[in-house]
Order: C-alpha cells, then sequence, then structure tokens
C-alpha cells in the first residue's frame, strides 16, 4: 500500500505527465482514431457511387465481402494472393536479410560498406523506388530485360508486369529490396549480442558452422527472429500498396490484387465506400492479431514463464539429452 | 623432445608487435602458469596454441606434430575462456556433451563420459541447469568438466578466476592444484597438461609447476616459483613477483678493505660480498647498482645497532599477520614486513639492517641480476 | 570438403565473402545506379536494345532535368519527342517542394512534442502510463489503408481536402508514436543522475530537457527524426488520396501519376525519380551513423 503522501507525488507526477504528452495524444486521437471509429461507422452503412444512402445496413457489407466473396472482385482470391506474398516476402527477407548479417559479422570494413550500401534502399521512398522498377522492369526498353538479352539468355524483352505468372513475384523481388535493410540492422546489431567467445568455444567442440547456427546462434538469436518475423508480416500486409499502384494496378487480371489493393478498389473505384471501409477493418483486425501476438505473445513475461515451464518439464526427465539428441 | 614446443612464435598485429620471438618448452603434466602485466602477449600466445590465432612466424609442435596449420578443433585441445563461453541456451549436461555430440559418440558413451567428469567435478547434481542458474564457482566448473571431458593432450586456461570474487578465487584456486594433481596421478588417456594465463603472480606462484613470465611479448624468465622467487633475473621479475614489491634502491658499490659496501646517498650498508667476486674485474673503485631486497628481509632493529641504518615510519598497514610499514630513509621511501606485535607508531624513527643474503644487485642499464647463479 | 588447414579455410572463405558481397552490392546498388544514369541519357539512346550501361559523351543530356526545371522542351527534339514531354513534368519540382515542407514541418511537431513525450515515458511513471504506451504502438501499425477513406471523406465534409495541413496532422500523428517509442528506449540508457544533478541545480523541466538531455542523447534524437523526415517523405497512401493539385501534392503522389503515362518520356521519369530521392538520400548519407546506432537501440525495449 502506498502512504498518502506516495499517493499524492503519483497524481502530481500523473498531471504534470499529462500535461506534456496531451498534445502528441491528441494528435493521434485526431488523425487516428476518430478516422477509425468513422471508419466502422461507414462499415456499417451503404453507399452508392460515393454518397451515402442514409441507409445503416449493419453487417451486411461484411456478409457481402464473405459470401459474395466468389465473384469479382473476390475477398477469397485477394486472401490467397496476399497469403502468397507475405509469406513468400517474409521468408525471402528474413533469409536474405539474416544471411547478409551472419555475412559481415565480425568484418568491420566489409560490415560498414554494405551497412552504408544498405541505407539507400532504405532511405529511397517506397512510390520512387516502385517508380524505378517499373523502368527496369519495362517491356520494351527495360534494364533488366537488357542486361539478360545482353548475357544472350532471352531472345525476346520480357513482358514482366503485364505477365499474370511473374507479375507477383516482379514485385516481390523489388519490395524485397526495400526491406532487406532494416532487417539487416536489426540482426547485425542482435548477432554483436553474442560473446564471440561463444563461437571460439563452439570452434573447439568441432561444431562446423553449419551445425554452430543452427544450434548456437540461432537459438541465441530468437527472440530477436520472432520479433523480426511479425514486424516483416505485418509490413509485408500493408507496405506493398505502392509497389502494386505503381508497377501493376491489381493486375494482370488479379494476380496481383492484395486485400490491401482491394480495399482501395472497393473505395476508390468502385466507391463503395462502406464495403470498403468494412474491407479495411477486417483487414485492420487481421493485423491486430499480429500486432497482439507481438507484443502479448513475445512479451518478456511471458517468454519468461514459458522458459521456466519448459525447464520444469526437463527436470522430470532424468536427461535433457534424449529430448534434443537426434 | 618436449609434449609442447612453441618455436620461435611472433605475432604482429596492425600496429602491434604483441608477441616477440618467443620459444617455449612445456613437458607433459606440468602446470605452466604464463604470467604478465596486461598487454604482455600472454593471452595471445594462449590462443595461438590454442590455434584461435594464427601466428605470423613460428611453430606449434604438439606431441611431436606440427600442429600450425592445423584448425583449433583438431588439434585435440581444450580451452577455458575468460567469460567461461558456457551455451547460455543449454543445460549443463547439453553445455558439456556438446563436443561429444559433434563428434558422433555413441549416446550411453556420452552418458557415462559426462557422468564420470561431472561427478569427478562435484557438479552432477546440476546437470539439468541452465547456466545462468548457477553460481560463479558452479559455472567455472562447468567450463572445466566441458574441458575436461574430451580428454585433451593440452588444457589452455584463459585467466578463469578473473571474473571471481576474492574469497571464491582462493577456493577455485586449490581445486585447480588438485585437479591437476589428480590428473596426473591417473594413469592412462588424460594428459594433465595446463597452461594457464594470469597477471596475477599469487595464482601463479601458487598453481604453477613452472612459470614463464613475459613482459611485451618476450619471455623474462621461466623458473619453478621458487627459483623466480628467490632468484629473478632482472628488475622486471624481481618487482612483478612476489607482493608487497621489492625494494629496490639506487646506489653504487665500493670496496672498503675486504668486504664490499653499497652506498646510497649519505648511507652505506654491508653487502656481504667479497670485494673479489664482483669488483674483481673492474678497475674502478666504484660500480653503480640498484640493490634489491624484500620487504621481508628488512628488519626493524634499535638505532643503536651497527650497520643500522635511520628511518623514519611513515604509515603502518596491517595486512593480516604481518604489518606493512613504510619507512623514510634518507630520501627514499622502504618498504618492510613487520610483526604486529612490535610496538611502533607513525613518526617513530627506527634502525633498519638489511639482510645481507637475501640482497640482489641489479645492472642500472640492463637491469640484470649481477648475482644470478646461472 | 578438405578443409583440413587453418590457411585454406581462411582463404574459401575470403573468396565466399567477396562473392557474396558482390552480389548483394549488385543487387543493392545497381538499380539506384540505373536511374541516374537513365536521367542523363537522350531519349532515343533509351529506347536502344540492349540499353547502354555507361552512357558515352554521344548520349549524355540535361535535357530531362531543364524541363523539370523549366518546362522548356528541347528544339530539336521531334513532335514524339515533344509530346513525351507530359506536362505534369513541371510539377515535379514544385511537389518535392511540398514532400519536403510537409516533412520539415512533421520533423518539427516531432521533436516540440515527441522528445519531451518520450522523456516523460522514459522517466516518470503516471496513472495508465503502460496502456497509453501500448495504444501509442497499437495505432502506429495501424495499415494506412484503414484510416483513409473516413479521412477522405471527413476532410471532404471540412474543405480541408488538399491541403498541406491535413498531411502534416496525419503524418504527425504516424510518426510520433515511433519517435516516442526510440527516444523512451534511448533515454532509458542515459544515466539519469545528470537529471537529477541539474534539477538539483534549480533547472525548470524544459531547461533540463535542452541543457542536459539533449546533448547527451544527440545520436538517438537526430535518429527519430530522420526517421520522421523519411516517413513524411515517403508517404504514399495518403499522399495520393487526399490531395487533388499541387497545392498540396507531394512528390509521392506526383512521381506515381507521372510514371503511370505510357507514353512519357522515361528520360524525364528517370530524372524525376532522381531529383525525388534526392533529399531522402542526403540525409541518410550525412547522418548515416546515428541512423544506424538508432536503428540498433531498438533492440532494448
Amino acid at each position: 500500500m502506498l502512504s498518502s503522501v506516495e499517493i499524492k507525488k503519483y497524481n502530481q507526477t500523473s498531471v504534470f505527465a499529462y500535461s506534456i504528452i496531451l498534445p502528441s495524444i491528441a494528435f493521434i486521437l485526431i488523425f487516428m482514431f476518430i478516422p477509425l471509429l468513422y471508419s466502422i461507422s461507414i462499415a456499417f452503412q451503404e453507399y452508392k457511387f460515393g454518397v451515402p444512402t442514409g441507409k445503416i445496413i449493419w453487417f451486411r457489407n461484411f456478409v457481402d465481402i464473405f459470401i459474395k466473396g466468389t465473384v469479382a472482385p473476390g475477398f477469397y482470391e485477394a486472401l490467397l494472393v496476399t497469403l502468397k506474398f507475405t509469406v513468400a516476402a517474409v521468408i525471402a527477407v528474413v533469409i536474405i536479410s539474416l544471411g547478409i548479417a551472419l555475412l559481415i559479422k565480425d568484418r568491420f570494413f566489409t560490415s560498414n560498406w554494405i551497412k552504408y550500401a544498405l541505407l539507400l534502399p532504405y532511405a529511397i521512398p517506397g512510390v520512387v523506388s516502385a517508380v524505378i522498377w517499373s523502368w527496369i522492369y519495362h517491356p520494351s526498353f527495360g534494364v533488366l530485360s537488357g542486361a539478360l538479352y545482353k548475357l544472350g539468355l532471352i531472345k525476346e524483352y520480357l513482358t514482366i508486369t503485364a505477365d499474370p505468372n511473374i507479375a507477383l513475384w516482379a514485385i516481390l523481388f523489388a519490395y524485397v529490396w526495400k526491406f532487406v535493410p532494416y532487417s539487416t540492422f536489426l540482426f547485425s546489431a542482435g548477432l554483436t549480442t553474442i560473446p564471440s567467445s561463444v563461437y571460439e568455444a563452439a570452434q573447439m567442440d568441432r561444431s562446423g558452422p553449419v551445425k554452430t547456427f543452427f544450434k548456437i546462434t540461432l537459438p541465441l538469436l530468437m527472440p530477436l527472429l520472432q520479433m523480426v518475423l511479425v514486424m516483416q508480416t505485418i509490413f509485408a500486409l500493408v507496405m506493398h500498396f505502392g509497389l502494386v499502384f505503381v508497377l501493376t494496378q491489381g493486375g494482370p487480371g488479379s494476380s496481383t490484387r492484395t486485400l490491401a489493393w482491394l480495399v482501395y478498389m472497393e473505395s476508390f473505384t468502385y466507391t463503395r465506400f462502406g464495403r470498403g471501409a468494412a474491407m479495411a477493418i477486417i483487414l485492420a483486425l487481421i493485423m491486430l492479431g499480429f500486432i497482439y501476438l507481438y507484443l502479448v505473445v513475445l512479451s518478456p513475461e511471458r517468454q519468461l514463464k514459458r522458459k521456466q515451464a519448459k525447464l520444469a518439464k526437463k527436470r522430470e526427465g532424468r536427461y535433457a539429452f534424449q529430448h534434443d539428441f537426434k | 623432445m618436449a609434449y609442447l614446443q612453441l618455436k620461435n612464435i611472433t605475432k604482429k598485429f596492425p600496429g602491434c608487435l604483441a608477441v616477440d620471438n618467443l620459444s617455449l618448452d612445456i613437458e607433459e603434466g606440468e602446470f605452466l602458469v604464463l604470467l604478465g602485466p596486461s598487454g604482455c602477449g600472454k593471452t595471445t600466445t594462449l590462443r595461438i596454441v590454442a590455434g584461435l590465432e594464427i601466428q605470423t612466424k613460428g611453430n606449434v609442435i604438439l606431441d611431436g606434430v606440427d600442429v600450425s596449420n592445423v584448425p583449433p578443433e583438431r588439434r585435440n585441445i581444450a580451452m577455458v575462456f575468460q567469460n567461461l563461453a558456457l551455451y547460455p541456451h543449454m543445460t549443463v549436461f547439453d553445455n558439456i556433451a556438446f563436443c561429444l555430440k559433434n563428434m558422433r559418440t555413441p549416446l550411453s558413451e556420452i552418458e557415462n563420459k559426462v557422468q564420470e567428469v561431472s561427478k569427478k567435478l562435484e557438479i552432477d547434481h546440476l546437470l539439468n541447469r541452465l547456466p545462468d542458474q548457477l553460481s560463479g564457482g558452479q559455472q567455472q566448473r562447468v567450463a572445466l568438466a566441458r574441458a575436461l571431458v574430451r580428454s585433451p593432450k593440452v588444457f589452455l586456461l584463459d585467466e578463469p578466476l578473473a571474473s571471481l570474487d576474492a574469497k571464491l578465487r582462493t577456493a577455485m584456486r586449490s581445486e585447480f592444484k588438485l585437479l591437476h594433481k589428480s590428473l596426473v596421478e591417473e594413469a592412462g588417456r588424460v594428459s594433465g597438461t595446463f597452461i594457464y594465463v594470469t597477471h596475477d603472480q599469487v595464482e601463479a606462484l601458487v598453481l604453477g609447476t613452472r612459470i614463464a613470465v613475459l613482459n611485451k611479448g618476450k619471455i623474462e624468465q621461466i623458473d619453478t616459483p621458487s627459483n623466480l622467487y628467490r632468484n629473478p633475473r632482472n628488475i622486471f621479475t624481481a618487482t612483478f613477483v612476489g607482493s608487497p614489491e621489492m625494494n629496490l634502491i639506487e646506489g653504487s658499490l665500493q670496496r672498503v678493505d675486504d668486504a664490499v659496501v653499497f652506498n646510497f646517498g649519505k648511507l652505506s650498508v654491508e653487502t656481504g660480498l667479497k670485494g673479489k667476486i664482483i669488483l674483481g674485474k673492474a678497475r674502478a673503485e666504484t660500480m653503480p647498482v640498484i640493490l634489491g631486497i624484500r620487504p621481508e628481509f628488512v628488519h626493524p632493529v634499535s638505532l643503536e645497532t651497527n650497520g643500522a641504518i635511520r628511518g623514519e615510519i611513515i604509515t603502518i598497514e596491517p595486512i593480516g599477520t604481518m604489518n606493512l610499514t613504510i619507512f623514510k630513509v634518507d630520501r627514499l621511501v622502504l618498504t618492510s614486513l613487520i610483526s604486529p606485535d612490535l610496538p611502533l607508531k607513525v613518526g617513530e624513527n627506527v634502525g633498519l639492517q638489511l639482510k645481507p643474503e637475501a640482497m640482489h644487485l641489479f645492472h642500472p642499464q640492463t637491469e640484470e641480476n649481477l648475482m644470478r647463479e646461472k | 570438403m578438405l578443409f583440413n588447414t587453418i590457411s585454406s579455410r581462411r582463404s574459401a572463405k575470403r573468396i565466399l565473402v567477396i562473392i557474396i558481397s558482390a552480389i548483394v552490392l549488385v543487387y543493392i546498388l545497381s538499380p539506384i545506379y540505373w536511374v541516374i544514369v537513365s536521367s542523363f541519357q537522350k531519349e532515343i539512346a533509351l529506347q536502344d536494345r540492349p540499353p547502354h550501361f555507361v552512357p558515352n559523351q554521344k548520349i549524355v543530356t540535361l535535357n530531362h532535368y531543364h524541363f523539370l526545371f523549366t518546362g522548356e522542351i528541347p528544339p530539336d527534339s521531334t513532335i514524339m519527342l515533344q509530346s513525351m514531354y507530359t506536362m505534369s513534368g513541371t510539377l515535379v519540382y514544385p511537389a518535392i517542394l511540398n514532400s519536403i515542407i510537409v516533412a520539415l514541418f512533421v520533423t518539427f511537431i516531432n521533436f516540440i512534442l515527441g522528445f519531451p513525450a518520450g522523456h516523460i515515458f522514459a522517466r516518470y511513471r503516471f496513472w495508465g502510463d503502460k496502456k497509453v504506451f501500448i495504444l501509442l504502438l497499437a495505432t502506429r501499425l495501424l495499415p494506412s489503408i484503414s484510416i483513409v477513406v473516413p479521412m477522405y471523406i471527413l476532410l471532404l465534409r471540412l474543405g480541408l481536402l488538399d491541403t498541406k495541413y491535413a498531411l502534416i496532422g496525419i503524418y504527425s500523428a504516424i510518426t510520433l508514436p515511433f519517435t516516442i517509442w526510440i527516444l523512451r528506449a534511448y533515454f532509458r540508457n542515459i544515466p539519469v543522475e545528470f537529471e537529477e544533478a541539474s534539477r538539483m541545480d534549480g533547472c525548470g523541466y524544459f531547461k533540463m530537457l535542452i541543457k542536459v538531455v539533449l546533448p547527451l542523447a544527440k545520436p538517438g534524437i537526430i535518429a527519430s527524426l530522420i526517421f520522421a523526415f523519411m516517413a513524411s517523405y515517403g508517404e504514399f497512401v495518403f499522399a495520393t488520396i487526399l490531395t487533388q493539385t499541387i497545392r498540396s501534392k507531394t512528390q509521392t503522389a506526383v512521381l506515381a501519376a507521372l510514371a503511370q503515362g505510357l507514353s512519357s518520356s522515361r528520360g524525364m521519369i528517370a530524372a524525376a525519380a532522381t531529383l525525388s530521392f534526392l533529399p531522402p538520400l542526403l540525409l541518410a548519407v550525412i547522418f548515416r551513423k546515428q541512423i544506424l546506432e538508432g536503428l540498433s537501440a531498438r533492440l532494448k525495449i
């Protein structure tokens, strides 16, 4: 129990604290929360041609999305595209960035130069990079086709963004280019928390590079890895928008029509704001699910509890290695 | 041929010469301590033996085989790191068993070996714990167990006691000694050859069968602890080994009749040397030297005693069984270890006698011990 | 694999590192190189197959840039070429200015509001502090798409569509949580004693912030402000949908629109892109150390 003096101090501090942070909270409330709430109300209304008809149709927008989903523009189709892209993007970004971080670990000279190079895609705004890639992918004059042509690998210039089979992967290639630097920086910093003597001990324990990675590096990086996985998932669900807008506009066909793009289409192409808002809410809920994962499940307290439970289990078995050894 | 030979090892880092043409022979079963101040190259030398650093020049020969270019894990050497480097996410059992698992030893054999080693080091009740659930001393023992289980030809230890508190350090020191002894006496596979790096000379004196004193990448002296203490080869070794530090006085020798006296400032003490031995060859009447005498051989006597020099007590520091007493003598400061039973007070003037048998004479420039038995 | 000697292993490692580094560097740098090089090439040269990776003297030109700044089409160009220079290209330059202005305002707001707020969260316990903080983080991670629709309608009703103010407000709301998060973690790593000492010397709160905390936390503050700048500068969704005329259009929107034009001069677009990424790129180059430090300090939550 706090003494009355302490309680008074606490209240005083609270008043002071809020006086400072109130403007920031105000910005966030006004520009984020109010639109969000409004968005929810829109989702329950009917909009025709961009104008509300004044009818409140409650969940019909949602029902339409889920039931009429098979009719174009398809919700489930978009879900599939989103899933494909997100899984591929997260795996690609994590593997590549972790790989680079491992490569430059302990090599100060190379490490700095590669990091400076990685800063460039990071600093270039997403849309600008989209424009750059659209030029690279250009069906008539694009340099990607040009390089392959010169190397003799292809006879004719590729139509990249117009090919339904390749378009999504072209976006992936450009997406990875932009998002690898950030993860690489994180992993690089994380690797420095493992003392080099642990690696030396592993080396003397006859652990080759592959084994050391899986048995030592990876387990020790696990908390960071989990955080990066979740963050990259959140990014991948939304941040590809600029690329799709500039490169493919959801096409060809519906091969790059992700959920994020679907929201845009519903709202601004079909002006069915009601449905668009509903879809936006669904997307936001999916994101919130991941935020929950990120903030709660991965929180330090949770991790500690899991660790202790794991140990209690191990103590029952006489030797740990019987579970470990494969 | 010695068990482990270091031949002309040189190691250059950009901007500094860490190891300078160092050669060393180590016998099987020795507990060799590499002793020296920070930055003298002892850890670098150890790492070169391990294979974690590559020497710029020179060879490392183990049990007759030149392992200079052999990767660390194939040298059959085990190392205990300064920060122990236990795998924090693995249990004690897994930590110890890791090496054996990598060598694909059968399960049952792993079990046996780990049990055996952990029993020997008294950590067999800790096998299911994680390193961060262990005390400093226990972690230390796990690191040792991890090294021991591989039956290596040589154990390398890099300041293993540095991160422990004073009390624990003394306890673990004795354990190291016992471990070494038991390994040497045990007939069979495990050789008890230890190379131990430290900057703590007390540790070195207690643990080593031989000590190599290093300074700036060179070996100043390799000898048994007692020889090192009693017969230091030069001023560096003389002052580095032994606590409190040896007293050094600049002065000159002079022949007076048949005896030799040491003059410093206005004072003079007898050296007990026969004039011919030291000054015999020299024409000059006097010879500049630096006199070294350890504090325990500076005795307080009454002021009237013949041959005593006058000293004024500056401070008295009790360090347990003796009092570290600092005297002002002429313009010098002398340290002495005196029994606390003597009723001395700060400011008192007392007579001091320097025991001639314990005197060391050092050349003023080369700093070599002129009296050393070669 | 016979890597039995230390020297052979070293050589093998070195070769591997060089090869992979080369591949990575090519992947990372070639798009940037290519767009810069393209922006200086004559339109005709850009239509060559294969394209000129390294331009020779004959095809270098400043025409594209000239057009972007002045709207003048080179006099010796064909009618075809003339039609490729769409007038919207002249919007690039003012749009970049818009972007910079908006981003500067947002950065300023982040400094004035986010810096003290981050400090408060780092040092003080108060009613609801954990809840508010989590709320801040949660809103940060909401997708723009979900907010843009109601935002559009709201602004339409309020007549605030197509203003820089709207963008500044929204971007501030987006960047503030991030700034507060980074600074909070950063401040936690600075010993509190400095602030306590200055308080005991009679410093007021804001004076202390400026005289004591600011110098100590300079790298972190620079890093978070640069992130805020870059985020506002490069934001796309709101910029495209909530703006209509050059009054408020930022480079993000203009560039995207420009790239849509199927018959537009590619050289012009390349020049526009190069100009567009210059401001944040320069910032990244100048403040590279702070940015890298800021990204790794995030680990200590």
